[in-house]
């Protein structure tokens, strides 16, 4: 190394920047410490920061999926609880049917069973109006309505079961891109897939064969034959409609656990891309902190010694 | 015959005043050892004229030749080229950094995470069109969003008016500066016309002004062989002789600010130093401004689009869901805010049905950008905004580190010649000082010896 003329100045040239470097990177890593972060703005890593905002979006994305879903599944499970309730009422109108049609039963027993019908009945009218956070299970959109509206005589026997409802379905994205119809109809008259009481395409109309069941006990026991075969039908219909809740359930089921899969791996990603590393963080700093005290010891001792020491 | 007593004396008298003069350069030089700019002199000496004489010819003592300046220019073009870069690229850097604050924190808070809560929002109410406090969470979130951009268009046009005021003030420094050189050259003539040599502290003032010149704009110096310095731009005089020229900083109007218009009308394409700095700082945030305002346009038109094929809870169509063409006027349309249930989730005039809802939150995944081949989604055209800033923000904070380095690297050179040394000028005082004491003691011998002939000889009997 050649000599070269040190004058005053130069002493303390390199002194300040050699303090603002240390102090700035010291800065630094006390927010990487206290956020958590390695990264405050983009300029620091801007492929890095771009990668992790999407990654970002996409965990967002897979949270809002499984809340979505969620609310399929809850609400899925209020209409399943409303079908398995149902079929355990057509099953005891299937017990009714079957005792009616054992050709033992006289009038009054009749009229017994018929009571019991008619209570069935009421029954299945009110499990088509129950709702779900304030929404009826059973209306497609018409959330608002009471699914089903019972037409009585002036003796206040209920003659016909109307439908207050419509054809659309609950839509939702359980999956992204991906959406999913999540409610059973009532009834298809006006439109739609499967209707749970009423279904136009599988000639399935709960209302009127428990009324018709109920008439034909008092007044037309020739028919009681056809009225049990309606209602095993009945059986099979709901069956069918408990099959299909339990699809779209275990649909969302399995999206939950993809989407919570997804946030697992995001989560592992997210964290190696963004979270400082706090231990080699803490070493940075302390070598920092031991350069600071050689730098800042320097500072004191330059011009400690000049000629002027040795001067009278 | 060799030298008369006097003529001895002349010569110890010489010496004391040339050590004299020296030890005032010492001073001085240790007086200005933080001086910005200075630059350190050194005192020289000559013999003075002989006596020539029968028996030989005989030196007749010392003369003060001069005050040297000890300075070398060639490092000077260099320094000021590293300065200028320096400056401009940290203005850049910092302009970066500032517009990265303006779109949000990339942990936190932000445009693009208002927009992700907004359409989260959207999603829940396709699980319950109905439920008003859902709506109202629609609109909460869409409230912070347009805030959001409310915000960074304000940051953006205080960003803006930041960089006006820079580039005035620079403009009043420019000229400022120029003012100064030509009155210095003034000063230089005047002065070395006399013939005594340079004049060493008012060249550092002139260098020093220089240096700041060229941190705002790149320089080219040209010295006539009076002394003065003749500064030009881009081709374009800004000091001639006695007489500066002043430059306009146009920061208003229509693009490209800032413009630096010469006294001849001449705009400097390429000025350099902080002022190209400005020229890109006034670009970057033109982009961002018309990135952000095109995000917000293109969210109110997708959004305003697929809301109006909607049915409200009242079952009636949807009205525009935001108002405003861009991200300062951006807002929620007032009915809608005060009446969430005017929010337009359905399809058909049924309150449970949440078609359009669906559609609203799948807006998150449609292309929207550029209009005709889009490529990018709302949050893409953020994630891109952000990614543009950072990687201008890194280039000019990389490229403004470097410069920093040679800027300090230079002026370390620099000083190694020109600054001051306190050792050196100790040294040199305490080698004038023994100078001094033994050009006295010549006198005193001198004194001594005519004392011995007045009184002491011829004086035999007395």
């Amino acid at each position: 190394m050649t000599n070269f003329r040190v004058s005053d100045t130069s002493r303390y040239l390199g002194l300040v920047p050699s303090y603002n470097t240390i102090l700035s990177r010291q800065l630094e890593l006390q927010r990487q410490i206290s956020s958590g972060k390695k990264f405050a703005t983009a300029d620091q890593d801007p492929v890095g920061v771009a990668i992790a905002q999407k990654l970002h979006t996409e965990d967002s994305r897979a949270a809002q999926n499984i809340r979505n879903s969620d609310e399929v599944s809850a609400f899925s499970r209020a209409t399943d609880t409303a079908v398995r309730n149902a079929i355990d009422g057509i099953q005891r109108a299937r017990e009714l049917a079957i005792q009616a049609n054992d050709g033992t039963k006289g009038p009054t027993e009749r009229e017994a069973i018929a009571q019991e019908v008619d209570h069935i009945l009421q029954q299945m009218i009110d499990l088509g109006n129950e709702k779900h956070r304030g929404r009826a299970l059973f209306s497609g959109t018409r959330t608002e309505a009471a699914s089903f509206q019972a037409v009585t005589d002036a003796a206040g026997t209920i003659t016909s079961v109307t439908y207050a409802g419509n054809g659309e379905s609950f839509s939702t994205e359980y999956t992204p891109g991906q959406t999913i119809a999540y409610n059973m109809l009532g009834s298809n008259e006006s439109g739609g897939g499967f209707g749970l009481m009423r279904d136009t395409a599988a000639g399935v109309d709960v209302f009127q064969t428990l009324i018709t069941f109920r008439d034909d006990l008092r007044s037309n026991p020739t028919a009681l034959s056809t009225d049990l075969q309606r209602v095993a039908g009945i059986l099979s219909h709901m069956t069918e409609g408990a099959a299909k809740l339990g699809g779209v359930q275990s649909q969302v089921a399995a999206a939950i656990t993809r989407h919570e899969d997804h946030q697992e791996m995001l989560a592992a990603t997210l964290s190696k891309l963004e979270d400082t590393d706090i231990a080699s963080a803490i070493t940075e700093l302390n070598q920092l902190e031991t350069a600071y005290q050689a730098t800042l010891a320097i500072g004191a001792r330059i011009g400690q010694m000049s000629l002027l020491n040795y001067l009278r | 015959m060799g030298p008369t007593l006097n003529a001895i004396l002349n010569i110890g008298v010489t010496g004391i005043r040339a050590q004299q003069s020296a030890i005032a350069v010492t001073a001085h030089n240790i007086a200005n050892v933080n001086t910005e700019g200075y630059t350190r002199q050194r005192a020289t000496f000559a013999e003075e004229i002989p006596l020539p004489t029968v028996v030989g010819t005989f030196g007749m003592g010392v003369k003060f030749a001069g005050i040297q300046r000890v300075r070398q220019n060639m490092l000077d073009g260099n320094y000021r080229a590293a300065l200028g870069q320096q400056s401009k690229y940290d203005l850049i850097g910092a302009n970066a950094r500032a517009l990265q604050t303006a779109l949000g924190d990339i942990n936190g808070a932000s445009i693009g995470g208002g927009l992700t809560n907004f359409f989260n929002a959207l999603h829940d109410l396709t699980t319950g069109p109905e439920d008003m406090a859902i709506r109202q969470n629609v609109i909460g979130n869409a409230a912070v969003l347009t805030d959001m951009f409310h915000e960074a268009a304000r940051q953006l046009s205080s960003l803006s008016s930041g960089l006006d005021l820079q580039a005035n003030s620079a403009g009043t420094e420019i000229n400022s500066i120029l003012q100064q050189v030509a009155s210095l050259n003034n000063d230089i003539n005047r002065i070395e016309a006399l013939g005594t040599g340079t004049s060493g502290d008012l060249r550092d003032q002139r260098d020093v002004l220089l240096d700041h010149l060229s941190a705002y704009m790149d320089i080219s110096t040209v010295e006539q062989p009076n002394g003065i310095m003749d500064v030009s731009a881009n081709g374009e005089a800004l000091v001639t002789g006695l007489t500066a020229f002043s430059v306009q900083v146009v920061s208003s109007g229509a693009p490209p600010h800032p413009e630096i218009v010469s006294s001849n009308n001449v705009a400097l394409a390429t000025p350099g130093g902080l002022l190209s700095g400005l020229a890109q700082a006034y670009q970057d945030l033109d982009a961002t401004q018309t990135s952000i305002d095109t995000m917000a346009s293109t969210l109110i038109t997708e959004v305003n689009n697929i809301h109006a094929s909607g049915f409200d809870l009242n079952g009636n169509g949807g009205i525009p869901f935001f108002t405003g063409l861009d991200a300062a006027s951006i807002a929620i349309d007032g009915a809608i805010k005060a009446d969430p249930a005017l929010i337009a989730a359905a399809s058909t005039a049924n309150r449970g049905n949440s078609d359009v809802a669906v559609l609203l939150a799948q807006l998150q995944d449609t292309l929207v950008d550029p209009p005709g081949s889009p490529n990018a989604t709302l949050n893409d055209m953020f994630k891109n905004m952000q990614v543009k800033l950072g990687s201008d923000g890194n280039l000019a904070n990389q490229l403004g580190e470097a410069f920093k380095n040679s800027v300090a690297d230079l002026q370390g050179q620099r000083q190694s010649i020109n600054g001051v040394s306190t050792d050196e000028e100790l040294s040199n005082m305490i080698s004038y000082q023994h100078a001094y004491e033994a050009a006295a003691r010549v006198v005193t011998v001198v004194d001594e010896i005519m004392d011995m002939i007045i009184n002491r000889m011829g004086r035999v009997g007395l």
